[in-house]
């Protein structure tokens, strides 16, 4: 301590900012550190006891983003273990047959197509100050499509898709979130199979129905993946961002790993 | 195009002005804060020399004697190092400041004047790098999947029924001077004259950014359809020492040879590497050749280009970036007309090369 002891007033000075200084800095990057989520290497898990025709395969990978974020097999009906989905299920109130059924059919009938295909536009071609009122007649009080209107009008969705890499060009978010809903169909399928809540049969009925939506509106896997991200972004909240980080980091190895499903399956011409 | 240009240009002229004050800011923080390190560097190359050599007279040893360690007060050295890092502190943030308000000034401009210009095209920024792309195109000897690639825009045009993506892009390759720069840095002293030399000194003459000093490829990016199917890969790459050198030094493309092709107007301009001699010349057909000559003195800048996978990568050099403004008073319609000349050149790459 001897060094400190001679030294003029204003080298205390310094000496006090530089130490606030860095700790402050120290303290501000290792919470990020801290808070970063932790990354996860898709493993594109298959089970060897599948039986499953290559239509039926094909159905099931439009889930894969989560499916390997569950670090679930791509290949099988099941999905994970009846007690790894049940929070999952109590989280979505589809734990009974009853809430699988009405949720199923919103996705079915509108999902979030519903908010995106009339928010979207609107956007686009309305002046902004019929918002508020058209925003009020088609969906009053609801906090989901208040939430698409500010990500969307904002631009934050897509600037974060574009700082991934996910999207490229702002014409891109008229693919819309089809590709979402397909893939939420096909997730909660497995999950309510998995959980005894549906038969196998009625598990591929919604399976085959969100097959149907994904081809009818997308020509390739790539643009299915965009949908699927589109919607992804949009609907999960912003206190979702971990978790969000995960399936983006998942998404693009399921886009680019020669061992993903969307790159050992043609998507059907 | 011409009352487009003009219009573009009247346009845009008041923030050109204002981007011009911003890079004008930008530099001189840029100055002033390497000129505090290199201060700080020049001072611990001093203290350095008079540990190791006291009996030398410095020239300036009047000056540094009252910083020498004493009996009476053993930390005297210390005390300007503690100024200039005080000092270096506010200076950087001064230099982030300014460069970020620049940049986000330029790259809004850019958005803007492309829009007006190329109103067919779409264009996006703040995208990573296609690196992919890049790497897949083999034309950079030394990149790797994690070697630092930057974006400063990307543009997607089509012209009949191809489509073709332009970017602006900057490498820093682990080329040979990188390497042999890695090196001397590991060695005491020589590694504060590097810096002296290759941070302080380029900064503090350059009227450049600071970022771009520091790429070993500044410029133009394409990728587009290729008509003919191919099972290997044939690289184009200027005729000239660096680009070979490089070739022959990397270790990434051990399956390639030098090609030997007989037109002597492109192999004056170019040199060829690939797979399979065969496939280079059925790629390279005499009015491909040909082509690529007339390309090249249409861009007057440094013309690489691949082929494989029915895919054709080209990049245009271009120390100032494709969708950045050129140092210097932005002021004349010449700038906007240079930078319509480059993207216009780019989108009818397809219809030149007739591919």
């Amino acid at each position: 301590m001897q060094m400190f002891e001679n030294l003029p007033w204003y080298s205390y000075v310094i000496l006090v900012l530089a130490i606030a200084s860095y700790a402050y800095r120290y303290f501000k990057t290792g919470k990020e550190e801290y808070d970063a989520p932790e990354l996860k290497e898709a493993r594109f898990k298959k089970s060897s006891n599948s039986n499953l025709n290559e239509e039926q395969r094909f159905a099931l990978a439009l889930y894969t983003p989560i499916s390997e974020w569950w670090k679930a097999d791509f290949n099988t009906l099941t999905f994970l273990q009846a007690n790894d989905i049940k929070p999952y299920l109590e989280g979505w109130g589809i734990d009974t047959p009853e809430g699988y059924w009405s949720l199923t059919e919103y996705f079915m009938k509108d999902g979030r197509r519903w908010y995106f295909d009339f928010i979207y536009p609107m956007i686009q071609k309305e002046p902004k100050e019929q918002w508020e009122r058209l925003m009020d007649e088609k969906f009053g009080n609801n906090e989901r499509a208040h939430r698409y209107l500010e990500w969307l009008n904002n631009g934050e969705a897509l600037g974060t898709l574009k700082q991934k890499g996910i999207l490229t060009f702002d014409s891109e978010l008229e693919l819309g979130v089809a590709g979402y809903d397909a893939a939420v169909l096909v997730g909660q399928a497995r999950k309510a199979y998995t959980g005894g809540l549906i038969s196998e049969k009625d598990a591929w009925k919604v399976i085959h129905f969100a097959k149907e939506l994904a081809l009818r509106h997308f020509s390739s896997w790539e643009e299915f993946g965009k949908s699927f991200a589109i919607g992804f972004a949009l609907d999960m909240k912003a206190d979702y961002d971990s978790y969000k980080e995960q399936v983006y980091h998942i998404y693009k190895q399921v886009l680019e790993n020669p061992n993903s499903p969307w790159n050992t399956m043609d998507w059907p011409r | 195009m011409q009352h487009l240009i003009q219009k573009a240009y009247s346009e845009t002229s008041a923030a050109l002005n204002d981007i011009y004050k911003k890079r004008k800011r930008s530099l001189f923080f840029q100055k002033v804060m390497w000129g505090v390190t290199g201060l700080y560097v020049l001072w611990m190359i001093l203290l350095w020399a008079s540990n190791y050599f006291p009996t030398l007279n410095f020239g300036f040893r009047s000056v540094l004697e009252p910083y020498l360690p004493t009996q009476d007060n053993p930390y005297a050295n210390i005390y300007p190092i503690v100024g200039l890092l005080a000092l270096l502190y506010p200076t950087t943030v001064l230099f982030a400041r300014a460069f970020q308000r620049f940049k986000l000034r330029e790259k809004e401009t850019i958005a803007k004047m492309i829009k007006m210009l190329f109103p067919q095209v779409e264009f996006s920024q703040g995208l990573p790098a296609p690196i992919k792309e890049i790497v897949h195109s083999k034309l950079f000897a030394w990149v790797k999947k994690d070697t630092p690639i930057y974006s400063y825009g990307q543009i997607r045009g089509k012209v009949d029924h191809s489509t073709i993506n332009i970017a602006d892009i900057g490498i820093v390759e682990q080329n040979i001077s990188n390497k042999v720069t890695g090196g001397l840095m590991r060695i005491p002293i020589l590694n504060l004259l590097v810096v002296l030399y290759g941070y302080v000194f380029r900064n503090m003459v350059s009227n450049t950014s600071a970022d771009n000093h520091y790429f070993t490829y500044r410029g133009m990016f394409c990728w587009l359809k290729f008509t003919k199917k191919l099972d290997g890969h044939t690289v184009v790459l200027p005729n000239a020492q660096m680009p070979k050198w490089d070739r022959l030094v990397s270790s990434n493309f051990k399956e390639e040879h030098k090609m030997h092709l007989e037109d002597p107007r492109f192999t004056k301009d170019f040199v060829v590497y690939g797979t399979d001699q065969v496939e280079a010349r059925y790629v390279l057909s005499s009015s491909l050749m040909e082509r690529i000559v007339s390309l090249k003195e249409r861009f007057d800048r440094p013309l690489y280009l691949s082929f494989q996978d029915r895919q054709m990568y080209l990049a245009v050099m271009n120390d100032n970036g494709l969708f950045s403004f050129p140092s210097g008073k932005l002021e004349g319609i010449k700038m906007v007309e240079e930078l319509v000349k480059e993207i216009e050149t780019a989108l009818e790459i397809s219809e030149d090369l007739k591919l």
